[in-house]
């Protein structure tokens, strides 16, 4: 099956799942289910209600007089002495039997005969945020850190989904991870691969768009939003290098841009981050933002409002990260031995607005190091 | 239809009929995603009723996002993943019985039974991937925002998982 057909048949699929939602959704029913959830929760939260504990009042009640009744030695139906020369009584109290069965109040019948029992709606949960962050720790730095733990998350009765057992894993893609994937995928999912001088997509070399630049060395740095690929020119002669943008879809397909040029040759190591090629090297530092299909810078993502830089001197690398609106810095506790490419560029905060910064402990182990700007705390998150 | 609430105690602020509007505006869209996530209506019910809820309990903060239907609909991948890891649990205990369930949700159209089925049998972050991107006609970025994962992520998912597709279902469709 090759990818227009597959295409066609997720089309249908989804049109078809589209019409069975509509077909079969009770969207008042289920409204009504939500709400009745909703008032058993704050139902149980709030406890029994008033008859049941006026019942329980009596029960105790009841209870307390038969047991007063029982020290002073007056059970009933025993013989209760009179006053003197008085006749003998016998008093009996006899006990009425509930006109219905407790078990058959509480139950109902259905038609098929199945007898249902009501349910005791589950306790109330704390409101459960999608993207509330596994609280995990073992190691805590930091200015005000006192503890090695962190408080610990409440706890809930359901818990949503999206808060795994406790874990050291992060959610989040780390450096080393899009460096080992390269993004070469296009918003239709297909890959994108520089084959000779020209971009094919997926491996249909029908497709292929030539590269319009002198530079004979090419290569592939990624793809970038709206199917937009950003390749990487040298000319081994004058050891010029460009990075070029060129859209492998829409109107401009093809269209080369020239996004950066350097002077000379050197150690760089240009990569695809969510606000566009970085291009790291020993020395000097470069985001150059990508494009859209019409050639507009793509506006930056505000998701990241953390930048990161590795600094180094003589010995070692310090990472420092900056929020881009304060200005507020903090050094990630771990320093390591000083290394090529070293990079500057935005890291994106979790959800809970910690903000995670990996090292490379040895130069072998990645360690991640996640800032609390709350607290001003860093917590260790070995893998 | 609308619901007058004759609340015992939930806090019936003005967001009720915001929530309301918000429910009947999302509900469908919702409902297929749990449907294609989960391949069973009333799993896929349960979770839409589950989703909704989680979102009321909180609504004052979830009517404020900037997208609270991806925020329902994030609940809404998780808790499908959540019941699909459990009912995979179920089917291999009753398969031991020899029985299997027959729940399954069945669509108008045999391919799309096909393609669905192929769908969940993907890892999670690939079917979330695909059905958001297919069912709702969902681009890379929102895919990524609804999700809370890198664009890239997502791009490379979607690949992954359309040569799995495309590998799966080749034979199914070519022995139709």
């Amino acid at each position: 099956m090759n990818d227009d057909e597959l295409d066609r048949m997720g089309r249908r699929a989804a049109a078809s799942a589209r019409r069975h939602a509509a077909t079969h959704a009770d969207p008042d029913g289920d409204l009504a289910a939500v709400f009745a959830r909703a008032d058993a929760e704050v139902t149980a939260r709030r406890g029994p209600p008033w008859w049941f504990l006026a019942a329980a009042a009596a029960g105790i009640i009841a209870i307390a007089v038969g047991a007063i009744g029982f020290v002073n030695g007056r059970r009933d139906g025993d013989l209760v002495a009179g006053g003197p020369g008085s006749t003998p009584t016998t008093t009996t109290i006899t006990t009425i039997s509930p006109a219905t069965n407790v078990s058959a109040s509480l139950s109902r019948s259905t038609p098929g005969g199945a007898t249902t029992v009501p349910t005791v709606a589950p306790p109330p949960t704390t409101a459960s945020a999608p993207d509330t962050p596994p609280a995990t720790t073992t190691t805590t730095v930091g200015t005000s850190a006192t503890s090695s733990t962190q408080p610990s998350t409440p706890v809930t009765t359901a818990a949503p989904p999206t808060e795994p057992p406790t874990t050291t894993t992060l959610p989040y893609a780390s450096s080393d991870e899009v460096l080992a994937d390269p993004d070469v995928f296009g918003d239709d999912g297909r890959p994108r691969r520089l084959v000779d001088r020209s971009i094919v997509v997926g491996d249909d070399a029908s497709t292929a768009i030539p590269i319009d630049v002198p530079e004979s060395e090419l290569r592939l740095i990624g793809v970038g939003p709206d199917d937009v690929a950003y390749v990487w020119a040298v000319d081994p002669g004058t050891a010029q290098t460009r990075i070029v943008a060129v859209p492998t879809s829409g109107p401009n397909v093809g269209v080369v841009t020239e996004r950066a040029a350097f002077a000379e040759d050197g150690p760089w190591y240009p990569r695809m981050t969510e606000t566009g090629v970085d291009t790291m090297a020993l020395v000097g530092q470069e985001v150059v933002p990508y494009l859209d299909a019409d050639g507009a810078p793509v506006a930056r993502d505000d998701r990241y409002t953390w930048s990161v830089e590795h600094r180094f001197d003589d010995a070692d690398t310090a990472a420092v990260i900056t929020e881009r609106a304060t200005g507020a810095t903090a050094t990630v506790p771990e320093t390591v031995p000083a290394i090529e490419g070293y990079f500057d560029g935005p890291i994106r905060p979790l959800p809970d607005g910690r903000v995670v910064v990996t090292v490379s402990r040895d130069g072998t182990t990645p360690v991640d190091w996640a800032y609390d700007p709350g607290t001003g705390t860093w917590t260790e998150h070995p893998r | 239809m609308g619901f007058a609430r004759q609340s015992v105690g939930m806090v019936t602020h003005g967001g009720d009929q915001g929530f309301e509007r918000f429910f009947r505006a999302e509900h469908s869209n919702v409902l297929g995603l749990a449907v294609v996530m989960s391949g069973d209506r009333e799993t896929a019910r349960d979770i839409v009723q589950e989703a909704f809820l989680r979102a009321y309990r909180d609504w004052e903060r979830v009517a404020t996002l900037d997208a609270p239907a991806a925020w329902v609909k994030r609940v809404a991948v998780n808790l499908s993943i959540d019941r699909h890891r459990k009912r995979d649990n179920e089917r291999i205990a009753l398969e031991r019985l020899h029985a299997r369930p027959s729940l399954e949700a069945t669509f108008d159209d045999p391919a799309a039974d096909s393609w669905w089925r192929a769908v969940r049998e993907l890892p999670d972050r690939q079917r979330a991937v695909v059905a958001l991107h297919y069912l709702d006609d969902m681009p890379i970025k929102e895919v990524a925002a609804v999700l809370e994962i890198a664009p890239g992520t997502v791009k490379s998912s979607l690949s992954k998982a359309r040569s799995t597709l495309a590998r799966t279902l080749g034979p199914r469709e070519a022995d139709r």
